[in-house]
């Protein structure tokens, strides 16, 4: 039975020692609060962040007060570097219109058309000047190829640097995940023993655990041999725990206790006469 | 051509180029022209003589030969028309030969600037001929 009280180890302690101990527990229980929301608004972070890196999301929704996370910041500064470079690719695609592959066979067959024995004779000057254009305006587009292919090996790099650290951050979320849920187990140990603290010391507070004066001692003797006691005593013993709080005393013949030995009497079966009947009356 | 040598030639060794090539052009085209005339006289007369033994023919001919006459006269009429085709393409080919010539050979810079318009746009990081087609285009089905 004493097993499930709730007070039963602090009982034994004085007051101030559970006082310090709830105040220690109500600091650690604020500590880790703080650092529980730290850690949700870096899991959360963590998760915008993805979100943003993979396009799922416009831009990243970061707390002010977020903590400093390298691993975040990089990450957003290679989306803004991958972004910047697929606007890049995709301007030289609308600004060339042709591929590269498409120019080269162009590039071949103006330089038969104008330059070549066996090429057609029935060219016409006009002809001629179009074609001359055209060719060295392929060989322009051929050129700028060359800094779209450095473009396309700076985005695939950049590319695969932003997926590893995204597999990076999906890492350490997890690892926020888990240490979110592991803080929260702690937090409700915690609060839940605070909680046990304070109402024991709400309780000793409301019984002036504290200021209580001791039972007289005799008290507990006076009692169960039925002499009086006064109105303070009862509450003092009341205070102290009522009737089970007081020693058993040693040495007191109970009233209660005494063993009535049966009186077998004699069923009358006649009235009371005479003398019989006076000392009755007398007695009585 | 190396394509490495075609992506790097220069406007003046192309306009270089084009002239050897209307110079060579120049020495052949004219012995082409005259063949392709010797064959067009010789297709007109080939055409008359036909036609001339067609009408040689008297009315109680047989219909089986007088066919074979005018099937004759159409071929050589074919004959003729291409030979004057080849002839007249010729004589355009030495006439453009000719207009090339002059034209390349006395090329100014500046109208040189101006063939070199659009790759000047390109190099400068302008879009291409194709890409603004295309813009217009998209533009135009916008619209």
């Amino acid at each position: 039975m004493s097993s499930i009280l709730p007070f039963d180890d602090l009982r034994q302690e004085p007051t101030e020692i559970v006082e310090e101990r709830y105040n220690t527990l109500v600091t650690q229980v604020e500590a880790l609060d703080r650092e529980r929301k730290e850690a949700i608004e870096l899991r959360k972070a963590h998760s915008s962040v993805i979100k943003y890196a993979v396009n799922k999301q416009e831009r990243p929704t970061l707390a002010k007060d977020l903590p400093e996370a390298p691993s975040l910041v990089r990450a957003m500064e290679l989306k803004s570097a991958f972004d910047a470079l697929l606007n890049e690719r995709d301007e030289f695609v609308s600004r060339i219109s042709v591929r590269k592959d498409r120019i080269e066979q162009m590039l071949d067959h103006l330089y038969n058309a104008l330059v070549l024995e066996d090429g057609r004779t029935n060219v016409t000057v006009d002809q001629e000047r179009e074609m001359f254009s055209r060719f060295f305006e392929a060989q322009a587009m051929l050129d700028a190829y060359r800094s779209y292919d450095v473009l396309l090996h700076e985005l695939n790099a950049t590319r695969r640097m932003l997926l590893e650290e995204v597999k990076s951050i999906n890492r350490d979320d997890r690892r926020w995940s888990q240490t979110v849920a592991r803080q929260l187990t702690e937090l409700r140990s915690l609060r839940r023993e605070a909680g046990r603290l304070k109402a024991f010391l709400e309780q000793s507070n409301r019984t002036g655990r504290t200021t209580l004066p001791d039972l007289p001692e005799d008290l507990s003797t006076r009692l169960y041999s039925g002499d009086s006691i006064s109105l303070e005593e009862l509450s003092l013993m009341l205070a102290h725990g009522g009737l089970s709080a007081l020693p058993e005393p040693k040495n007191v013949a109970f009233e209660s206790q005494r063993r009535r030995t049966p009186q077998h009497q004699s069923r009358r079966s006649s009235p009371r006469r005479g003398r019989a009947q006076h000392e009755r009356n007398g007695s009585s | 051509m190396a394509k490495k040598l075609i992506r790097e030639i220069s406007p003046d060794q192309m306009v270089e180029a084009i002239l050897a090539r209307r110079q060579t052009l120049a020495t052949t085209l004219p012995s082409t022209l005259a063949e392709r005339e010797a064959e067009t006289n010789r297709a007109y007369q080939l055409v008359k003589d036909a036609q001339e033994k067609l009408s040689a023919l008297s009315n109680e001919a047989a219909n089986d030969e007088r066919q074979k006459a005018k099937h004759f006269v159409e071929e050589q009429e074919t004959f003729r028309r291409r030979a004057v085709s080849r002839r007249s393409k010729a004589s355009n080919a030495m006439n453009n030969n000719d207009a090339s010539l002059a034209y390349w050979s006395s090329l100014q810079p500046e109208e040189l600037d101006s063939l070199l318009t659009d790759a000047e746009r390109v190099r400068s990081g302008g879009p291409s001929s194709w890409g603004i087609r295309q813009d217009a285009e998209e533009e135009e089905e916008e619209a």
